[in-house]
Formats: C-alpha cells, structure tokens, sequence
C-alpha cells in the first residue's frame, strides 16, 4: 500500500507537467480546430532557449526566464503569422500537416544550432532535497513544477474568464462566423491562441529540461501528452489537466507494477493503450464536447 | 490580392526553407577528407572509414569522440600523412570517408552499403546494435569493423570486430567488484550486495546485464535483483517509480549500460528522492562524470561513479596522452573549453589504433610482396588490415593515451585492453577513485567448450599492474 500511495504522488507531481502541456494542446485547437503537432517541440525550444540564456550567456535567471517567455511569446507569432494565416479556410489537415512539418522543422533546427549533445542547467533553477510526509518522499524540484503548472494554468483559466480576449477566445471556440458577425477579431484571436500555447510549451520545456537535462528527446513528453487531451477531452482545459493529472498516475503504476512483467519500455505503450480504450467507450473523452449535427 | 500575393509569397519562402534545411544535413556529413593540410600530390592515398550517430541517442558522446579522431587526423594530415617507415615524414595520405545515421538502422545500413562498394581497410562502427546485426556480414565482405565498445556478444568468433578496450559486461563485473570490495563490504560485512540494473532496451544497453549477474553468481559478492529498461532518454516519471521500487527491493547500487542523459536523470532522482548514499549509482564508461558535473552540477552529481579506460583530463593534467590531446584541441578546435574530455581522449585513440594498424599493414603488404608503398597502397585489403595490424598492436603506445596501451589482440581476442580505473565525483569535482585493476574475462562456459578463446592473452608493453 505504501508504494501505491508513494508512486501516485509522484505521478501527481509528474502529472502537472503533462497538464501544461495537455492545455497548450487544447487552447490552439479550441480558438481553430488545428491540432498543433508542433506543441511537442515548443518544448524542446524552451528548454534549449532557458540553456542558451542562462549558462551559455550566464544571464541571472529571471531574465534568462523572460528571454524563454519572449522566445515562445515571438515564436508563436511567428507560427501564426508565417505558416497558419495563410492556411485560413483551406481544408482543415492542410495546417495539420504543416504543424508536424513544424514539429520536424524545429527539431532539425535545434540539432543543427546545439547538435545532438545534452545539456542540463547545473544547480541554476528551482530548490533539490526533498520533503518526507510520513513514509511519502516529496522531491522539492517536482513539487514546485507542479505549483508552477497550476499556477500557469489558473492564469490562463482566469484570462479566459475575466478578460475580453478571453471571452472574444471563447465566442470564437464555439463557431468561427459568428464570432466574425458579432465584430471578434478572429485572426487576432488566433494569434493569441498561438501565442499562449508556445508559452505554456516553453513554460513546460524549462521544467522539463531542469528535471531531465536539455536534449530534442524531450519532444516525447509532448507526444504522450496526447493521451492525456484525448482522455481528457480535446476542447476542455479542465479535462487536460485531469488527463495530464491521470497520466501521470497511469505511468508510474504502470512502471511500479506492469513494467517487471512485460519486455521493452512500456511507459511508451500504456499511455496510448488506455487512450485506445477511452476513445473507444468515449470518443470525445471524458469532458469533451458532443457536437451533434443535424443531417 | 495584396493577401493572396503576400501568401504565396510567404509559402514559396517556407517551401524554400524546408527543402535547403534536409538538403544541407543531407549534403553536411558527405565524404569529405579532413586533411587539410598542404597539397603533396605525389603522395598515395588510403582511406578509412566511419559510420557515426551525431544526431541520434549517442550523439553525446560521438561528438566529442570524433572531434577527438578529426583532430588528431588533421595533426597527422600536417606531418605530411601517415608516416609509414618512421622517418618523422608523412608519406601517405589518410582520407576519411564517414557517415552520419542518427541511430536509424536503415540509414546505417544505406551507408554500409555505400562504403562497402569502396572495399574499405577498415570501419569503424557506432552502436552495438548495429555492430551485432553487422558482425556475419562484414566477415563475408572481410571489412575489420572498430568499434568504441562492445557488448560481449560483439567479441566472439567468428567476426572480424575489434574493440577500443574492454567488453562492457567486464568493465561493468569489474566497477561493481571495485565497488563491494573497497566501499560495501568494509561498511557490511559478511552481506551480500544487491544490484539493479536501469538501463536502455537494446544490445548495448542490456551488455551489462548477463556478464554481471555471471559475475555476481560466481564470486558471491553481489547478485543482481531487477533489470529494468528505460528509454534512450529516460523520462522522469519513469526514473523515480523505477528508483521507489528499487528501494522497496533493498537495492544498495544502481547499474546502467547508457550515455551521460540517462545518469542524469537518475542522479537527480537519487538524490530528491533522499535515496542516496544508501543506494548509489554507477554507469559504464560512456556516461563520463565530467559530462554529468556539466548537466547536473556538483550537489546532484555527488557519489556517481564510472570506469575508464583511458587518463582524464580533468584529474590527469600532466599525463603526456592528455597534454597531446589538449594541444590537438588547442590546434584545431574552436575554443570549445570543456575539450578535451575523456571521449575526447578515446576518439584520438580510436584513429591513432586504426591509422597504425594500417600502416602495420602497408608495411607488412610491402615485406610480402616486395613493391613500392604506392602499390601496397593498392593492394592492401582489410583482410591485411586485421591480420598485419589489428593483430599486431602489441608495443604500440598510442600517445601515452592511457596507461597500459598497446594491448593487443591475439587471434581470437578481439579487445585492446582490459584494464579500468574507477573515476567519479567527489565534492563537487572528478576524482580518480580506484588504482588501474584488469577487469575480469567473463567469456561463457560453452565458448570455452567450444575451443574459442585458447591463446587469449593481453599483452602489455608497460610495468603490469
């Protein structure tokens, strides 16, 4: 029981990281229906541009942090501007594809700028040690990640809520011309929802690169975040973070108890059996939205 | 129309972009000798061979390992080439033709294909994997492969491999010995030390695996609890519930057959977890401590421990090997501060072994068929290569790379040396822990029975150990 209750803190902690990432997902595809492949190496990008800033160049780590946050600030300009306004009103794989082309584009960029080596951030970024709660282990570096996805996510959740972009975003989830009718901006909600998920995916990359050290392998933990918005539901923050939550959950189980009695790297297969399972009995995931159109 | 042109204008430019960018990776690593030193003509030419990971999950330690062989290559193509009768004059040409796979099977295969048609002296080969998948093949092409390391199923016949050292299963039995020996055993006596291994699913991740638990089950030191699998880049989630079952399982040393990424992770885990000193980690030679001070800095790095093969150049300044390999670095690298490192120094030593042992083999070429250096440059074939040079390393000193150098190869024995030293990092820096100790030969019973491995011998031209 002690090791259950052990392995589903840690895959709490894990699972915070995973919900950033998760969100990142769905704040592009609410605001444009585009599922954003590229969010997995928005990742990559933070954890390398957080390298550069803070010990290639020793900047103090508030500002090597800003310079990452303006990186994912210009970069999700950029993504939107470049590649995705010009894909306005074609069919809707044609951005798809080019946000895998992206995700291929970055990944090849960063190997060509910081090569194939992998760097880590030494002692720079967040507190080591730990914290025992009874028998529970609490790693400090893991627990103050995960306050800081909840923090970004309560951050985003109450822009949306309490702003007007945030509002004109979620006019805009629910139908594209209507939004256009009632005078929204609707590119400039793009661009805004381009912007935040780079954010949250830069965000995500310096926690990540701190735990794990710098390398464009960093990109999977983007791909398995997938499992968790599809658990989750692809239009629901709330759901994302359950999914995230849940992920984290569903891997350190899996390791602690499956891991022993099967061959090869089942952390890879789990995630994406038990999306299989819920896309099954759930095809829009558990707080996803059921659109029903009428024929 | 001002959109639609802005548009297409903006889409040619990202179609441009996307096309230059896997064209020039493509066009980057295409063969290209590095000498560049000045034009001799008349001099002939040989060539050798390499297909490398730059990009993929062992492009940590190429890197540094093949600016290492570059280096020492554009040294040597300034001397005038190799020098083959010894006169301090280069006298022949050494072109390097190499390859970049990204760990991508396939595209290691495109390139074996591609050099194969060159008839090459000899290759030297990235990965285990692909080193086993490519042992038969090779003997049929009779291409000697060298390769940085081998898992032990690289090491017996019939092949036509050869190694830079040791096997990883013995440098893995021999840090775990060092280990009970000099820091277990004194602090529990009489108890019997518990390791897992958490390492990469694959033939050069699992090389610890057997040869240890073989190891452990013969001299009862320690026996060998889990062995788990992570990916190449391990992510933390599975680190930390791997580490919380180790400790459920009382394991006292933590074993990983990786490269420096996946230390790391483990490192970190070890210690926010609180599991250290109780349960420390060791990894082979590929997971260098410096490299892991660089990633982790000193409070996450403290305790971790690996074997080496070769002098550091962070603990062995006035080594003459490392001296030689800072001014190749001086010389010919741009400035990067943290080289020379100990790939570095394996990387110099892996193309001074293989540039010897052609020349061993242009020579012997010329004492058997009486001709000029120009037609044993034409003559000479890998087969050459493995039985007048491989073969015959024995006194050759390689720079003063490592202490017992000039190990060679008897016919059956496929490494250049078996000798380790434990280095590791100790408040905050990299020490040197453990004197120079051979590492146990761990070659299964039923090779034996077989008749492999009779007049296995590694010779030594130094003061033996």
């Amino acid at each position: 029981m002690e090791q259950i209750i052990k392995l589903i803190v840690l895959g709490l902690c894990m699972g915070g990281i995973y919900a950033l990432v998760a969100v990142g997902y769905v704040v592009v595809y609410k605001s444009t229906k585009v599922f954003n492949f590229a969010q997995a190496a928005m990742i990559t990008v933070g954890a390398y541009a957080l390298y550069q800033a803070l010990i290639v160049w020793s900047l103090p780590i508030w500002a090597a942090v800003l310079f990452t946050l303006a990186v994912g600030v210009a970069l999700g300009l950029l993504v939107e501007r470049l590649l995705m306004r010009p894909l306005i009103g074609q069919p809707i794989l044609a951005p798809i594809v080019v946000t895998l082309g992206l995700m291929l584009l970055l990944r090849g960029v960063i190997l060509m700028i910081f090569g194939g080596q992998v760097y880590g951030y030494g002692e720079h970024f967040l507190p080591l040690g730990a914290w025992h709660v009874g028998f529970v282990t609490l790693p400090m570096i893991q627990v103050y990640a995960f306050i800081i996805s909840m923090v970004a996510i309560f951050a985003l959740i109450q822009f949306y809520n309490r702003t007007r972009m945030g509002l004109a975003m979620r006019v805009t989830h629910e139908d594209h011309v209507v939004a256009q009718n009632l005078g929204i901006n609707v590119k400039r909600v793009f661009q805004y929802s381009w912007v935040i998920a780079c954010v949250l995916g830069v965000i995500s990359g310096m926690l990540l690169g701190n735990i794990q050290g710098c390398c464009v392998e960093l990109d999977v933990t983007g791909l398995m975040a997938i499992a968790a918005i599809l658990f989750g539901g692809l239009e629901s923050i709330g759901g994302a973070i359950v999914g995230g939550l849940t992920l984290g959950v569903l891997q350190m189980l899996t390791i602690g108890y499956l891991a022993p009695l099967m061959p090869g790297e089942p952390i890879m297969m789990v995630p994406f059996a038990f999306m299989l399972l819920i896309l099954i009995f759930k095809p829009y995931g558990l707080f996803g939205l059921v659109r029903i159109e009428r024929l | 129309m001002k959109v639609k042109l802005w548009s297409k204008v903006t889409f040619v430019m990202v179609a441009l972009v996307m096309m230059a960018l896997p064209l020039a990776s493509a066009c980057a690593p295409a063969a290209a000798p590095p000498t560049e030193g000045p034009p001799v003509a008349a001099k002939p030419h040989v060539t050798i061979h390499n297909i490398i990971d730059l990009t993929g999950a062992y492009a940590p330690i190429a890197i540094p390992s093949e600016k290492g062989g570059k280096h020492f290559l554009a040294w040597m193509a300034e001397q005038g080439g190799l020098d083959v009768d010894g006169d301090g004059v280069g006298d022949v040409i050494v072109d390097y033709h190499w390859a970049e796979f990204g760990n991508v099977d396939s595209r290691f295969m495109a390139s074996y294909k591609r050099f194969r048609l060159e008839k090459p002296l000899i290759m030297e080969m990235w990965s285990s994997p692909n080193q086993e998948m490519l042992k038969p093949i090779c003997e049929r092409d009779e291409i000697p492969m060298y390769g940085i390391g081998f898992s032990d199923p690289q090491l017996y016949p019939p092949a036509w491999n050869y190694m830079d050292c040791w096997s990883y299963g013995e440098s893995c039995a021999g840090a775990i010995e060092w280990y009970y020996d000099e820091v277990f055993e004194p602090a529990h006596p009489g108890e019997k030390m518990q390791v897992a291994h958490l390492t990469w699913s694959s033939a050069y991740g699992r090389a610890g695996e057997e040869p240890s638990t073989r190891a452990g089950e013969n001299n009862g030191k320690w026996e060998v609890v889990a062995c788990e699998h992570c990916l190449t880049h391990p992510t933390d989630p599975e680190v930390m519930a791997y580490l919380t079952s180790f400790e459920g399982m009382g394991v006292d040393m933590v074993w990983s057959n990786t490269i420096v990424n996946t230390p790391a992770v483990i490192m970190k885990g070890l210690h926010k977890l609180d599991l250290y000193p109780e349960m420390v980690h060791g990894a082979n030679l590929w997971a260098p401590a410096d490299q892991l001070l660089q990633i982790n800095g000193p409070t996450t790095s403290e305790g971790y421990f690996c074997p080496q093969p070769v002098y550091v150049p962070a603990c062995d300044p006035d080594q003459a090997g490392v001296k030689f390999a800072k001014m190749l670095q001086d010389t010919y690298g741009r400035g990067e501060a943290w080289l020379p490192n100990i790939q570095y120094m394996r990387g110099v030593r892996m193309k001074a072994n293989m540039t010897e042992s052609v020349r061993r083999a242009l020579v012997g070429v010329m004492d058997r068929d009486g001709c000029d250096l120009a037609a044993a440059c034409d003559r000479v074939t890998g087969k050459d290569v493995k039985e007048m040079g491989l073969q015959t390393l024995a006194g050759y000193e390689c720079y003063d790379l490592c202490p017992l150098m000039g190990a060679p190869a008897g016919k059956d024995d496929r490494r250049l040396a078996d000798t380790d030293r434990v280095v590791g990092v100790k408040d905050g820096k990299v020490v040197v822990l453990s004197g120079w100790y051979k590492v146990p030969r761990l070659i299964p019973e039923e090779m034996k029975a077989q008749g492999y491995f009779p007049d296995e011998e590694v010779k030594y031209t130094r003061t033996p150990l």
